[in-house]
């Protein structure tokens, strides 16, 4: 009897955790998602953060800035692209963009660098690289940011400490010393080694290493009002180690069309006639009869090349981007020798060099024209705006020049910013009474990190902007 | 036509029919409720004194063969039982009497059938001759307005765009909020799927077609009745998926006993058109600041981006006055009237043991943009029957063929209100086409409106099978096991065609197909054990354990191809640049559950019930949670000494919990194929060129997790006074959601933008009032009226630590929807002007007012209360019914005016020859003065070109006639062939009072598989129909 009651009870509970465990089964196979991976490697995050970074330096962080710097002009054939030409913009106008640069670029940076970068360090450096030109993005834009602690949500947290943009500007120098040392090591200290998953350089490390030095000047110069010599001698100093002798080793953003399309032609399918080149920029290329404009421009509704002006958002039958830089599958530069000959030339005349400042500017103009041409300038145009000397160069001169050659660059909006060229009215019926100098924190950012310095007005300058 | 087609299958049933006849004397006639005059499917009739009886079919008809002077004894519940003498007249009318006592049974969840007195929670029973009324072909829509509380959105009047259905408001964030889907027991799909590659980086609900809500499959015809189970406690059996309440709908069965065949035919016919439109100016051309531009012109070759362009045109209206240029209504020439068709033929029959149904229905519905349909085809076949003294069996099968063709809506360049509406008044949209076969529009990015639903088809063909098998064995007197289990299974195959030159395609211009496979799958299982037990006179002891099981798996294949060569040709072939994706989600949920009831003397009832569930979407660890419920009702008319004038009254109470399962997938951080955009194009995603990449997930799992908590309190009163005359019901119910599952949003500095976690709480409070009049019910003529009042206030409680605002669901970027801690939930977050301390707007000195750097809470879409009233009168055979909904307040975002207004096509934007001056004040606080010319204002100001979100947001209140019918039943005499002929004219939506300056407000942009509400940009247009119907029995 009692037998037969433990023999029952054994029974039932036997019944009971079978039941249990086919119950486990039956659930078990549906917990593991069967549409994305919990594995991955280094190249497909290297691509990953490559394409991160081609959405945000050719996407809307661009288009608009080149709106306030009149490169571009924004119609009324969009709301947003008139919002933008009223200088219309909020804390919801770049969440998207935001968020590519953090948690596209940013995070797989970190990633790339904290589980591949020690036994590989030519993907370490490339990411330190990479990372350094998306927070530089963000801190162009928006002041202060997190740097020690961005991207590092798995093990620091969700509420990265934000530090001010001098750090900032410290971090990314020291980052990229890091990165010029990872890119040097010897090909026996890597495991994995970067091919076409580098879609910028294909893996070619020492054109990464010349990028870095570039960047390095780059950011060195957004110093030159808070520390005009010192600055000056940085980019002096890193151009020099950097040693960029052609464009042969520019670092562009290359595009497929497909998935992979160039974002300016992508835009103009998509939003068609939402942006047009600036009258002024149009007219600045057409009065200096120079040979870069029908690479530069499209034609417009009457076959010929004008531009929209700031002020009248309803002409949109004018000139779009032009083919050099839009078509589908156009590369668009990033860091180039162009760009470094022009920070030589600002740096050498900051450091009482006219000479050299003017010889690297008028090696930067010739230069840029042929990249983008084909062919050397005219004797006529190297004499008009390539001829400078220790005498005629001038701020303006490097500057005006440097606005033309990094056409569709959001550099310039960063060079306008920092020295005034070209010299700009606002538009007088904009929401706001000034041209936007930095962009207010994004909503996401103000709503869910409390340690975030949330600025909301686009007229407050950001700290290397001085006035 | 349709008469045509009505006599050939007439033909066809009447040979069946002749089977039914001539065997023998027969007494027939129909069975009645005296008080409303619907006849009464279901009434037992037996001849006193013996156990021969038969019981009134569908229509309330029935036939028995009996001698003169027999006595046939009438029995329906919740009447008074009626005897009746036979005389040698054998075609009776049988009138029932309301019962003194409401012994009403309804069908609850898990088919467990109660007495409605014995309910403590809120029923509302809707039958099918309400569903037919209505006139709609969604079984959904059907509901609109009938039930206090149930609020049903459609997302407008083109054929198979869905309606969204909410019990009590939302109660929760990421998940479902509508209420389960039952037919017959098993559980349905009635998802709405937007087709969209898995690299589309947007929410697809905000463009594309309207899709439809996959009940939608269901023919109305076939349903008996509606039971709609309002809060978790009705649904507590049912499991998590019904914690928003559960929609029961039971099928018109085989009657058993009745001789012969039953054979019933409809037809019916119905004419639709548009019912409301924004308001245009006619006086203005093409153009901006007062000049007129050209519309846009390809050149010799017919397409853009080429160099013979001509002109782009203008999407604006601020050109010059009109003097002698052609105008054209594009609205008149556009919108078509919609002709539909709906038949249907069913055949019951059975004997003693047995009962069997056939039905076959037939809709064909036209819209009213051109070129968009649905077809729907409908087979059924259910059968019961008992094996044997003990056991019973009964299944149904089904098998439905949707088919729909639709038109683009919403946010999309080839959408058919954005092309129209937008459109200039001197441009012809007739004039869709070139010469060539490419798109001819006014501005060179939009399609003409014509084009797209000429070359731009979404079709989509729905193959559906349900199936359900039920079976019950009586093991003693006491004791009954069932065991249910039905399939839901549809394969619903999507093309999507862009032609060369449409400007919606990815790459504009260039063609495009979309090719999608859907594929859903559901296998529900019950087995339940059942125990009655009499105790005593007055106590009555119940209780019901079981299990039950569910698989859920859905598939979503998508293939794309873009950059089309040969017009016209649409094989994935002629496409160079493809891309293909798949998602699959497959989601599985076991439980045991218990339900125990006591009844005491009439007049106390008490219910408990427990349930433990398991789910597949936790880890291994944490996968199942325990919920209960209690639910108590007093009868106290029974109890207490009630005036006369009182006939029954009624309190209960209840207390349930219900535990709800997060989504598949989300306990864990995987890597995905990221898709890159500022939201302005389609981004850059992977493959790139031929390299592959991958990203960790912007979101972060959570291996915690666990189920979200909806726990309901619910008191109610139900009562009839005079006679039943008057009959009350009212609820104030109490729903708190709590650990609801959100994305807790990250600042995307961290590397993540949110994590899915347990933790927001929300609060649904409020009243339900439900009243039935019928004062006037004597002799031939009857007069009832049903009336209900609800009102719901949905409060955001707590959003995770740190946490006090929460984007939904990602929409516009200047518009979003969000849960706000304090606000309901699903608030318009959206730009906002500047504004003093006194809350007026500051106008700058060039006289225009500026946007607030922060967005914030600028409307909710929640009304403020609904209201239905139906009145029907009768007069011997005919009838007359019709129903008012109301609405009062509930904002929606009116996009759509915003736009008009901006690009000057708007009527309001007619007055532009004069200055405006923005009601404001200065710096200071002086008003403005500042006057700004026309065009400024409409665009920057009261339009979407630097106009704040907040001027777009209208409060909006309704009343519409949303079903009028007139019937009449023609009789023939006893020896024709046909009884009666049953003629029903109904009119949808005939007439409609709102403020709203916009489409008919009953409207969504993004439809029933969305949890955005209240959005309107560039929406489709509602309806209203005449439907003329003919029904006949045999």
């Amino acid at each position: 009897m009692i037998l037969n009651r433990t023999i029952n009870k054994v029974a039932l509970i036997a019944v009971v955790l079978a039941t249990l465990s086919a119950c486990d089964g039956f659930l078990e196979d549906d917990i593991v998602s069967p549409n994305d991976p919990a594995t991955v490697t280094p190249e497909l995050l290297l691509a990953n953060v490559q394409v991160a970074t081609f959405a945000g330096y050719c996407g809307q962080l661009t288009r608009q800035s080149l709106v306030f710097n009149r490169q571009l002009a924004g119609t009324a054939e969009g709301s947003q692209s008139q919002e933008i030409a009223q200088y219309n913009i909020t804390e919801l106008t770049n969440v998207n963009e935001w968020e590519a640069i953090w948690a596209g670029a940013v995070v797989d940076c970190r990633s790339i660098i904290n589980d591949y970068g020690t036994e590989s360090p030519y993907y370490g450096g490339i990411a330190k690289v990479i990372l350094v030109m998306n927070i530089g993005l963000a801190t162009d834009l928006w002041g202060d940011v997190p740097f020690d602690e961005a991207g590092l949500g798995l093990t620091v947290g969700l509420t990265p400490a934000y530090q001010s943009q001098e750090v900032v500007l410290e971090r990314i120098q020291t980052t990229l010393d890091a990165a010029i040392i990872d890119l040097s090591s010897g090909v026996n200290d890597n495991v994995f080694f970067p091919g076409s998953d580098d879609l910028i350089f294909g893996g070619n490390v020492a054109s990464w290493i010349q990028t870095a030095w570039i960047l390095k000047a780059r950011y060195a110069n957004r110093l030159s009002q808070r520390d005009p010599s010192g600055s000056a001698d940085d980019v002096i100093d890193y151009l020099q180690q950097g040693a960029a002798v052609s464009s042969a080793n520019d670092a562009f953003m290359n595009f497929f069309d497909g998935n992979a399309i160039n974002q300016w032609r992508a835009f103009e399918n998509d939003r068609g006639a939402y942006y047009r080149v600036s009258k002024s920029f149009a007219d600045l290329l057409i009065g200096n009869n120079d040979p870069r404009l029908e690479f530069f421009l499209g034609l417009d509704g009457d076959g010929a090349y004008s531009g929209t002006p700031y002020d009248d958002q309803s002409i949109s039958n004018t000139s779009y981007v032009g083919d050099l830089y839009a078509t589908a599958s156009s590369p668009v530069p990033l860091v180039t020798y162009v760009e470094s000959k022009f920070l030589e030339a600002e740096a050498q005349l900051r450091a009482g060099a006219a000479g050299m400042a003017a010889d690297a500017h008028n090696d930067g103009v010739i230069a840029s024209v042929l990249q983008v041409t084909g062919s050397s300038p005219s004797q006529d145009f190297i004499d008009a705006f390539a001829s400078e000397t220790a005498g005629t160069i001038s701020l303006e001169t490097i500057m005006g020049q440097k606005y033309i050659a990094l056409y569709i660059q959001i550099e310039t909006y960063a060079d306008w910013r920092r020295t005034g060229v070209p010299d700009l009215d606002p538009y007088a019926n904009a929401v706001i009474s000034g041209i936007p100098v930095r962009l207010p924190t994004p909503q996401d950012e103000r709503l869910y990190n409390p340690n975030a310095v949330v600025v909301g007005d686009p007229l407050v300058p950001v700290y290397w902007d001085m006035d | 036509m349709i008469f045509k087609r009505l006599l050939s299958l007439s033909f066809f049933v009447l040979l069946l029919a002749q089977v039914g006849f001539g065997q023998g004397k027969t007494y027939s006639g129909t069975v009645a409720s005296e008080s409303t005059g619907e006849t009464l499917p279901g009434t037992t009739v037996v001849i006193k004194g013996t156990t021969t009886g038969t019981a009134t079919n569908v229509d309330g008809q029935f036939s028995i063969d009996a001698a003169s002077g027999d006595v046939l004894v009438f029995a329906f519940i919740g009447m008074e039982t009626q005897e009746l003498i036979l005389t040698d007249v054998t075609n009776l009318t049988v009138s029932l009497k309301s019962g003194i006592e409401i012994d009403e049974v309804v069908v609850t969840a898990l088919g467990i059938s109660r007495e409605k007195r014995a309910l403590g929670y809120s029923v509302d029973e809707i039958g099918g001759d309400e569903l037919q009324r209505s006139a709609e072909n969604n079984i959904i829509q059907s509901l609109a307005g009938k039930s206090a509380g149930v609020q049903v959105t459609g997302s407008s009047g083109t054929p198979g765009a869905s309606s969204k259905i909410l019990i009590r408001g939302p109660s929760t964030f990421t998940g479902e909020n509508q209420p389960l889907i039952v037919v017959d027991g098993v559980p349905i799909d009635n998802e709405t799927t937007q087709s969209s590659p898995r690299d589309y980086p947007f929410n697809a609900n905000l463009a594309g077609v309207q899709n439809s809500n996959r009940a939608l499959d269901i023919n109305p015809n076939d349903i008996e009745t509606v039971t709609i189970l309002k809060g978790p406690a009705a649904a507590a059996l049912y499991g998590a998926r019904a914690g928003n309440g559960a929609i029961i709908y039971t099928t018109k069965k085989g009657s058993r006993g009745r001789k012969g065949l039953g054979v019933r035919v409809s037809s019916a016919v119905e004419l639709s058109e548009i019912n409301k439109v924004p308001d245009f100016q006619s006086s203005y051309n093409s153009g901006v600041n007062g000049t007129t531009s050209a519309f846009a012109n390809p050149g010799p070759d017919e397409r853009f981006g080429t160099a013979d362009d001509v002109s782009f045109g203008s999407s604006n209206s601020w050109g010059a006055r009109i003097t002698n240029e052609p105008t054209f209504d594009n609205i008149d020439n556009f919108y078509q009237t919609g002709v539909s068709f709906v038949n249907n033929v069913e055949i019951t029959g059975g004997n003693e043991k047995t009962g069997f149904r056939v039905s076959i229905g037939d809709t064909r519905q036209g819209g009213v943009i051109p070129e968009t349909d649905l077809g729907r085809t409908s087979v059924r076949i259910s059968a019961n029957s008992s094996l044997s003294d003990k056991v019973e069996v009964s299944g149904s099968a089904t098998y439905i063929r949707t088919s729909s063709t639709m038109a683009q809506n919403g946010s999309n360049l080839s959408g058919v209100s954005l092309g129209l509406f937008r459109m200039p008044v001197t441009f012809d949209v007739r004039n869709y086409e070139t010469s060539l076969g490419y798109n001819n529009s006014y501005f060179f990015v939009y399609d003409n409106p014509l084009y797209t639903v000429n070359n731009n088809p979404f079709t989509s063909n729905v193959d559906r099978f349900l199936g359900n098998f039920y079976a019950s064995v009586d093991i003693t007197e006491n004791l009954k096991a069932s065991y249910r289990l039905g399939v839901d299974a549809y394969v619903d195959q999507r093309q999507q065609l862009f032609a060369l030159s449409s400007n919606n395609s990815d790459i504009r211009g260039a063609g495009q197909i979309n090719e999608n496979r859907l594929i859903g799958r559901q296998i529900y299982g019950d087995f339940i054990l059942d125990y009655k037990k009499k105790f005593s006179d007055k106590i009555t002891f119940q209780a019901q354990g079981g299990h039950n099981f569910f698989i859920d798996d859905f598939d979503d294949v998508f293939s794309r191809g873009r950059n089309l060569t040969i017009p016209n040709f649409y094989n994935l072939s002629n496409a160079s640049d493809l891309y293909s994706s798949r998602y699959t989600e497959n989601l599985r949920t076991f439980a045991f559950f218990g339900n125990v009831s006591l009844d005491y003397d009439r007049w106390l009832y008490v219910n408990v019930t427990g349930r433990n569930e398991w789910a597949s979407s936790f880890e291994l660890a944490n996968n199942n949670f325990f919920y209960p419920s209690v639910s108590t009702s007093i009868v106290f008319s029974e109890l207490l000494n009630l005036p006369d004038w009182i006939d029954f009254g009624k309190v209960r109470y209840s207390y349930a919990q219900v535990g709800i399962p997060p989504v598949p997938y989300q306990t864990r951080t995987y890597y995905v194929s990221p898709t890159y955009t500022d939201g302005f194009t389609n981004g850059l995603s992977f493959p790139y060129g031929d390299v592959n990449g991958f990203g960790i997930s912007d979101g972060l799992g959570d291996p915690n997790l666990e189920p979200e908590r909806l726990i309901g309190n619910e008191v109610g009163l139900n009562m009839s006074f005079l006679d039943n005359t008057f009959n009350l019901d009212v609820t104030y119910y109490h729903q708190k959601s709590t650990d609801i599952l959100l994305f807790r949003p990250a600042a995307p500095t961290s590397g993540f933008d949110s994590q899915y976690t347990n933790a927001a709480e929300m609060v649904n409070q409020g009243w339900e009032i439900t009243l039935g009049i019928n004062p006037y019910k004597s002799g031939d003529f009857k007069w009832a009226v049903n009336m209900n009042w609800a009102t719901n206030n949905n409060e955001v409680t707590a959003l995770a630590d740190g946490v006090e605002e929460v984007q939904l669901e990602a929409a516009f970027s200047s518009i979003g929807s969000f849960a706000i801690v304090g606000e309901p939930i699903g608030v318009f977050y959206g730009t906002r002007w500047v504004r003093n301390g006194n809350g007026d707007i500051i106008i700058g000195e060039n006289g225009l007012p500026s946007i607030a750097p922060q967005s914030g809470n600028i409307g909710s879409w929640i009304p403020d209360w609904t209201a239905g009233i139906r009145n029907t009168f009768s007069y011997k055979d005919l009838t007359l019914s019709f129903f008012l909904d109301f609405r009062k307040g509930g904002d929606i975002w009116n996009g759509t005016k915003a736009r008009m207004n901006n690009v000057g096509t708007s009527a309001d934007s007619e007055d532009r020859e004069r200055m405006y001056v923005v009601e404001g004040v200065d710096i200071n606080g002086s008003p403005n003065t500042v006057a700004i010319d026309a065009q400024t204002y409409f665009k920057n100001v009261v339009g979407d070109a630097g106009g704040a979100a907040e001027e777009f947001v209208e409060t909006v209140d309704w009343v519409r006639l949303r079903d009028l019918s007139l019937s009449y039943r023609l009789r023939f005499s006893e020896t024709a062939k046909i009884s009666f002929l049953d003629f029903t004219f109904t009119g949808r939506n005939l007439w409609l009072s709102t403020n709203y300056t916009g489409v008919d407000p009953e409207t969504s942009l993004t439809g029933a598989g969305s949890n955005l509400n209240g959005f309107d940009y560039f929406n489709n247009p509602n309806t209203r129909s005449y439907r003329l119907a003919v029904s006949f029995s045999f």
